[in-house]
């Protein structure tokens, strides 16, 4: 090579260094190679449904799928855990299985293998105190939780559910929100063991009482838990709502079954205040639910209005300006019971709603709520205690902004099972249940289960 | 015996003084024999006689020696007795004891006409008394103005030291008047007190000066080396009678010891014996190493003559002893280190400034040009010396953090077992101690390891200081060798060298403390430089078989450290072969000798390439390509702006080389070039991972940039002021500015940067957690793709789950963290596919036991540091809900609840016992903690109490070898890979029963190497 070659071949190179390190960094990494399907599938429900002296407790565990699963219940107390049982949940089919209620701070951990399932609780109140209160459990323990449902006037009172079933001791914070008075922290309420294993019960009318709406909002420092209020009237009436892990913007509150009369909760945890609305969705044109048009609510603080809503609806909340909040529906029942629900931000096109009542002489209502502006086709099926399923299924068409109940025709051929709902838009699925006769009429709601787009296929 | 007529010299005059009798011992005839006794016959001292011994000399010696001093004055010896006994002879005649001084002298010294009268009158100079032994400035017979000898001192083990430099010029910086311990035996004036005294020579050491002259010192005399006698001195010849001389380590060797063993006082002996034997086998360990094996064996050869005569040295101790009459300690001053000979060249340094500045008083202007006329001589004479001189000042200050006492932690350092015991163990075992287990072999780099670690004083603390500190110099050391034989120019190999120790490559790898890299840093320039030497048009110098042998060592030596390394070789051989000029030759010496290396490490093979080449991958790198382009593969001094001086010197080099250095300068630039294209592109996942290996490729691309500069750097200085002005000046320039500024930047970051490595750098949530937990464990670390290693002490990665965004780099450790026994060897088996499969099930989110999935592991704790791995797989693995996280700063820890030791008896019941059977995940994620008694670990196995347990289950793969002790219980598969035995007994022993076939190839292998290292062995100097 000569010595102008060599010139050549060495500017040649530093040209292809520059060029090809700048080609580098524009390209970047190579993609990764997705994960293999994995042949390992479980899930852990954390269902902090409380109890009381002579309560009953059900677990629910709905399985869509097309292969049975095992599920594994442990039941969380003042106690270290102790395992229930181990059942299999059929394909297609749901199972219901007691558990330990017998105290406040009552809770259960449910273990799910081979499969996917989706599994909720209904607790029945025993002794002096009657009603029912249904939520789905929760399969993402936290750290952050708020809830929006603690009343703690006269003859009321309110309790946090607070779950730990991990092998760590978790430590929290509890806030407490109320509608006329900054925020309670108490002390004792602040880096609260809750320990390995355990589940507790927080009585909101030992911190603040006489309040027509406590919200609170529970952070884990270490560990993680699972939070619910709890709320139980001395004239009869129980209601559960899961906690909230998330803040939003918009909220959206199904309610079915019911008398028509509720109360629409709110929790701005934030510094910044919200200017929000709410409108009623139902088989009619969307309209302003009660006089919550363009209401404006100072940060840490909480609000509830009265609503009134026909029958299978939905509340959406919809905040305009300032921070995110944390919402609730209160619904009346037929009787002293009263049903809640914390609704949901995220709709979903694919929902498990479980039986929100359990016992003999009950009726299920179901909803699902469309908020897009395009009408959305529901397909329905249930999932009855010892699987296999109807074989039947149903379609619905849910117009866009608005609601609907399903057939009752459909739900009253097995009031017990499960209801699948697979949607081609997204949609929110609620069921309630109302059971008993007579003066002894029970009413819950629970929020459906989403269902992961890989359960489906 | 005749006196000698007193000759006129120009300053002399007829005065008689002490007689003096000459005793010219000739062993033949030489040219310099007639100027030796026209030397004699010219001497201007008068009292001089003179007599000859004929040394059984079988040619005309004899005639010349009775034509110039007569019949009567030459004895004839019919054989030869050497210069010792001749010596003897002579003593023992009359004529000898007669004379009041005793000149001994050789028959090839031609002494100045005035140099037996100076001796005589060093003799007698003031203040100086009791002067028993002169000796003369030798300077060479041919050059004689090159130094031969000046008087010379011992250092504490006996041998002999002396102050000049190889062919130091006589410039008239020794003439005074030097009182040294010995002195040239060549003439050498003894008073007759003395030899009546102490006797002449030891004949058993031949005429060893320095035995002669220590023993005179003993008993009270003085020993002066005056310059006014002037002696030329021709070539050193052996003082023997045998047919097949021995070496010269040999002689030094067993004369220093016998002088020692004769002349030490008791005290004095009490502590040189014990140390002298200590450094004797640390010298054996090292000869062996550097392949002197002829050498080591000259040392022991020594070593059994001196045991063999020690009765005769017995006798002769306490003749000396008899006569003595100073202590050890009044000989103290003419005693060297043994280790450290300060190079006079700082001597002559100092010289060259004080001249200056008495120049500088004079002139001004010509001192500046003297000065750096001067100076550019003095560093283009002895490029080596200043190199090593900056090398020693940039090295003691980079590495003054590494110097304490405290075991090496931080960075990428792996943990040095605590005894060297511990390497050997781990090489020879039939069964892998660590990861996972398997029966794959260790590498044998631990053989290294291990030796190294009992090189200093069995510390493997030590040991690990060791490789890192002198890990880069000896990495300098054999580049400066590769580029001078490649360029024949010692200068710009110096250059050349620096810029590779003070590489932004070679920084990393010691702020890092990557014990490995450096081993492939080390051997990579004679690797690449002997692989491309293969394709070149010379044949090889030593031989093709040799040639192929020696680099099939190389090659199994990186390999061994580094099994990626194949793949820069594979490239070097790849642009050989395009562009070689003996391709075919090449080819064949190449393919040899990687089929030699692959003998060399055959056991270790297997292990390299199980898992489709799993072994030679490595996942650390940089993925910013700028920084690749400075040959950057991680944080550390020397990671900044200023590193890029090497590539770009690279090019100025590729733009100067000329002559014959052009085509392997292009050679070298296409192969680094593509080295560098191949290190980015392994970091970035574009590689199959048989090809993935940015440290191995980053490497040969810094040696490439050093060759380049060597080539450039040898054609721009030779003859560059008589060539026409043009770009060889200004490249020059601009290329010794490049490097000037690049080396001064990288060894000032060298110098004041903070090394990753150092005392106690762990980062303290990891030690709080990991002494906390007692047992023990297993450890998953976890990193990004982008290349870092975990947090120390996880070391690298050992492998990668892909799993989209989520994917990552995992590596499973004991408590202890990465370990030096698993230098170069990947983590492999059915284990490793198996916690691959675990990671991989957490990571898709489908799984929410990921706990249960890695008891089997032995998993204790899941290890990531922030910002390092992706969020969405902190998130999976956060959703775990048998991983808890522990309060750590800084690091993501995650507590496995599902706790099962790497080797315990699990109380199981029929349901446990169902899952251990299983390998499906879907029911391994069931597993649930159950009462579990840990079994200990030792070197054959695991061994504790059952505890009323039921079901043994170890976290080592599957092998039919394993064993219960006191059972007839077969092993189980369990989990699908790991080993377990049912119905256990109450002591519980498991032993791995396939021990033989191991043993008997570690025999072999230690063959194979002995014949390698015994073909490519350093000849000894004769």
């Amino acid at each position: 090579m000569r010595a102008g070659g060599r010139v050549l071949l060495a500017i040649a190179l530093a040209v292809l260094a520059i060029v090809g390190a700048s080609a580098a960094e524009r390209l970047g990494t190579a993609q990764p190679v997705e994960a293999a399907a994995s042949t390992a599938v479980s899930s852990i429900w954390l269902c902090p449904h409380g109890g009381g002296s002579d309560w009953q407790g059900t677990i629910e565990i709905a399985n869509p799928g097309d292969a049975p699963v095992e599920a594994r219940l442990h039941a969380l107390g003042r106690r270290g855990p102790s395992t229930v049982g181990v059942v299999v949940v059929p394909a297609h089919g749901e199972v219901v299985r007691a558990v330990p209620a017998a105290v406040r701070g009552a809770a259960t951990a449910v273990e799910i293998f081979g499969g996917w399932a989706a599994v909720g609780w209904v607790v029945r109140a025993g002794g002096a105190e009657h009603g029912i209160g249904a939520e789905p459990c929760t399969s993402t323990p936290a750290t952050d939780w708020s809830v929006v449902d603690g009343v703690t006037t006269k003859n009321t009172r309110s309790y946090l559910i607070v779950m730990n079933p991990f092998a760590s001791d978790a430590v929290i914070d509890v806030a407490l929100f109320l509608p006329d008075f900054p925020p309670v922290r108490d002390a004792d309420w602040t880096d609260l063991p809750v320990r390995a294993g355990r589940s507790i019960a927080l009585d909101l009318g030992s911190r603040a009482l006489g309040a027509s709406i406590v919200g609170a909002q529970v952070v884990a420092t270490r560990g993680r838990i699972a939070v619910s209020s709890l709320s139980i009237r001395s004239g009869g009436g129980v209601r559960s709502v899961l906690g909230s892990t998330v803040a939003s913007s918009r909220w959206i509150l199904p309610v079915t079954g019911g008398t028509g009369g509720g109360t629409v909760s709110l929790l701005v945890p934030g510094d910044t205040g919200v200017r929000f609305a709410a409108a009623q969705l139902s088989g009619s044109p969307p309209q302003t639910a009660g006089n919550l048009t363009d209401v404006r609510q100072g940060g840490t603080s909480t609000l509830s209005e009265q609503v009134t809503t026909s029958g299978a609806s939905a509340i959406v909340v919809r905040v305009d300006a300032g921070g995110l909040v944390t919402a609730n529906l209160r619904a009346g029942g037929a009787g002293s019971d009263d049903a809640a629900t914390g609704g949901t931000a995220i709709p979903q096109p694919a929902w498990v709603v479980l039986p929100a009542a359990v016992g003999g002489s009950r009726q299920a209502s179901l909803v699902l709520v469309n908020d897009g502006d395009r009408p959305v086709t529901a397909r329905l099926q249930l999932l009855p205690e010892g699987g296999g399923g109807t074989g039947e299924e149903i379609t619905v068409i849910v117009p866009a902004a608005g609601a609907l109940g399903a057939p009752s025709a459909f739900l009253r051929r097995d009031p017990g099972a499960a209801v699948l709902v697979v949607a081609d838009g997204d949609i929110v699925a609620l069921g309630s249940g109302i059971a008993g006769a007579d003066s002894n009429v029970w009413y819950a709601m629970a929020l459906g289960v989403p269902v992961p787009t890989h359960v489906l296929g | 015996m005749t006196e000698s007529t007193p000759s006129s010299g120009p300053n002399s005059a007829p005065i008689r003084g002490p007689s003096v009798l000459a005793i010219l011992v000739v062993p033949s005839a030489e040219p310099a024999l007639r100027a030796c006794l026209s030397a004699l016959a010219s001497q201007t001292y008068a009292a001089l006689g003179v007599l000859a011994i004929d040394d059984g000399s079988s040619d005309d010696a004899r005639e010349l020696l009775v034509r110039a001093l007569g019949e009567e004055r030459v004895i004839r010896h019919d054989a030869p007795q050497g210069y010792a006994r001749s010596f003897d002879a002579a003593l023992a005649l009359p004529v000898a004891a007669a004379a009041d001084h005793v000149l001994l002298l050789h028959g090839d010294a031609v002494l100045d006409p005035d140099a037996v009268a100076s001796l005589v009158e060093a003799t007698t100079l003031a203040g100086v008394e009791r002067a028993g032994i002169v000796g003369a400035k030798v300077v060479d017979l041919n050059h004689p103005r090159r130094l031969r000898d000046v008087g010379r001192s011992i250092d504490r083990f006996g041998h002999a030291m002396s102050p000049l430099q190889s062919d130091e010029i006589d410039q008239g910086q020794f003439d005074r008047v030097l009182e040294v311990l010995a002195v040239d035996g060549c003439a050498m004036l003894i008073a007759r007190d003395v030899w009546q005294a102490i006797g002449s020579y030891d004949e058993r050491l031949g005429a060893d000066d320095v035995d002669l002259c220590w023993r005179a010192q003993l008993a009270g005399w003085r020993v002066l080396m005056t310059p006014r006698a002037r002696v030329q001195h021709g070539a050193q010849h052996p003082d023997t009678q045998q047919d097949e001389p021995r070496s010269d380590r040999y002689e030094q060797d067993r004369i220093a010891l016998a002088s020692v063993l004769k002349n030490y006082g008791g005290v004095t002996l009490s502590w040189v014996v014990p140390l002298g034997v200590a450094l004797t086998l640390v010298r054996l360990l090292f000869l062996s190493l550097g392949r002197h094996f002829e050498e080591a064996y000259e040392l022991l050869a020594a070593l059994g003559w001196n045991i063999a005569h020690l009765p005769s040295t017995l006798r002769r101790r306490r003749a000396v002893q008899r006569v003595r009459a100073v202590r050890d300690h009044a000989l103290h001053h003419f005693t060297a280190s043994a280790g450290l000979h300060i190079p006079r060249w700082f001597q002559t340094a100092e010289r060259i400034l004080e001249e200056q500045r008495e120049l500088d008083e004079q002139d001004p202007g010509a001192s500046v040009r003297g000065l750096r006329r001067r100076t550019a001589s003095f560093v283009s004479v002895h490029p080596v010396l200043v190199g090593s001189f900056f090398g020693i000042i940039v090295g003691a200050f980079a590495v003054r953090a590494l110097l304490s006492p405290a075991v090496l932690t931080g960075g990428a350092i792996p943990a040095f077992p605590s005894s060297p015991n511990g390497f050997f163990q781990e090489l020879v075992s039939g069964f892998r101690g660590t990861g996972l287990g398997g029966s794959l072999a260790a590498s044998p780099a631990l053989a290294a390891l291990g030796g190294i670690s009992y090189a200093t004083i069995a510390s493997t603390a030590w040991a690990q200081k060791a490789i890192v500190i002198a890990g880069p110099a000896i990495a300098t050391v054999l580049c400066y060798r590769a580029v001078v034989r490649r360029t024949g120019r010692p200068g710009p190999s110096v250059v050349a060298a620096a810029a590779y120790g003070l590489s932004a490559l070679m920084l990393w790898a010691v702020s890092e403390g990557r014990i490995a890299q450096l081993f492939l840093m080390t051997v990579m320039p004679p690797l690449v430089e002997r692989v491309d030497l293969a394709f070149a048009r010379d044949e090889p110098s030593d031989g093709r078989w040799r040639f192929t042998v020696g680099l099939a060592v190389t090659i199994a030596v990186g390999v061994a450290s580094v099994p990626g390394a194949l793949l820069a070789i594979g490239l070097v051989a790849l642009f050989g072969l395009l562009f070689g000029t003996a391709r075919g030759r090449g080819l064949v010496l190449v393919a040899g000798a990687v089929m030699g290396a692959a003998i060399l490490v055959f056991p270790f093979v297997p292990t390299i390439a199980g898992a489709g080449g799993h072994g030679l991958w490595s996942g650390i790198g940089q993925l910013d390509p700028w920084k690749v382009l400075r040959l950057s593969l991680g944080g550390a001094p020397g990671d900044w702006a200023p590193a890029l001086f090497l590539p770009v010197a690279a090019l100025f080099g590729l733009a100067l080389a000329g002559g014959s250095r052009r085509g392997q300068a292009a050679r070298a630039a296409l192969t680094g070039s593509s080295a560098l294209g191949l290190a980015w592109l392994s970091v970035a996942g574009y590689l199959p991972q048989w090809a993935t290996n940015a440290p191995a490729y980053a490497a040969l691309a810094c040696v490439c940039a050093v060759f380049m500069i060597g080539d450039g750097l040898s054609s721009a200085i030779g003859g560059m002021e008589r060539s026409s002005f043009g770009f060889r000046q200004i490249g020059g320039v601009l290329l010794a500015i490049v490097l000037g500024l690049g080396l001064s930047l990288q060894a000032l970051a060298a110098m004041v940067g903070s090394w990753a490595i150092g005392d106690d750098r762990v980062p303290a949530a990891w030690t709080v957690v990991e002494s906390a937990a007692q047992g023990s464990y297993n450890v998953v670390w976890l990193s990004g793709t982008d290349g870092l290693p975990f947090p120390s002490p996880g070391g690298d990665p050992t492998g990668i789950v892909s799993a989209g965004g989520s994917s990552v780099t995992y590596g499973l450790t004991d408590r202890s963290g990465a370990l030096a026994i698993d230098t170069g060897r990947p983590l492999t088996g059915s284990g490793d596919p198996a916690v691959r499969q675990a990671l991989a099930d957490v990571l898709s989110g489908a799984t929410v036991h990921g706990g249960s999935l890695l008891a089997p592991f032995g998993v204790h704790f899941v290890v990531m540091q922030e910002g390092v791995v992706p969020q969405s797989a902190i998130d999976a693995f956060g959703s775990q809900v048998d991983l808890e996280l522990v309060p750590s700063a800084g690091l993501i820890i995650l507590r496995n609840v599902v706790d099962v030791p790497p080797a315990g008896v699990l109380h199981a019941d029929k349901a446990t016992g169902a899952i251990v059977a299983s390998s499906d995940p879907d029911v391994i994620q069931r597993f649930e903690a159950v009462p579990t008694t840990p079994l200990a670990s030792n070197d054959a196995g695991w061994t504790g109490g059952a505890e009323g347990g039921n079901l043994a289950v170890v976290a080592t793969e599957f092998d039919g070898a394993w064993q219960l002790s006191g059972s007839t219980a077969q092993p189980q598969r369990s989990f699908g890979w790991g080993t377990a035995f049912t119905d256990v007994p109450a002591d519980v022993t498991i032993r791995y029963g396939d021990q033989l076939p191991r043993t008997i190839t570690m025999w072999l292998l230690a063959i194979v190497w002995g014949a390698a290292l015994w073909i490519t062995r350093k000849p000894v100097r004769r």
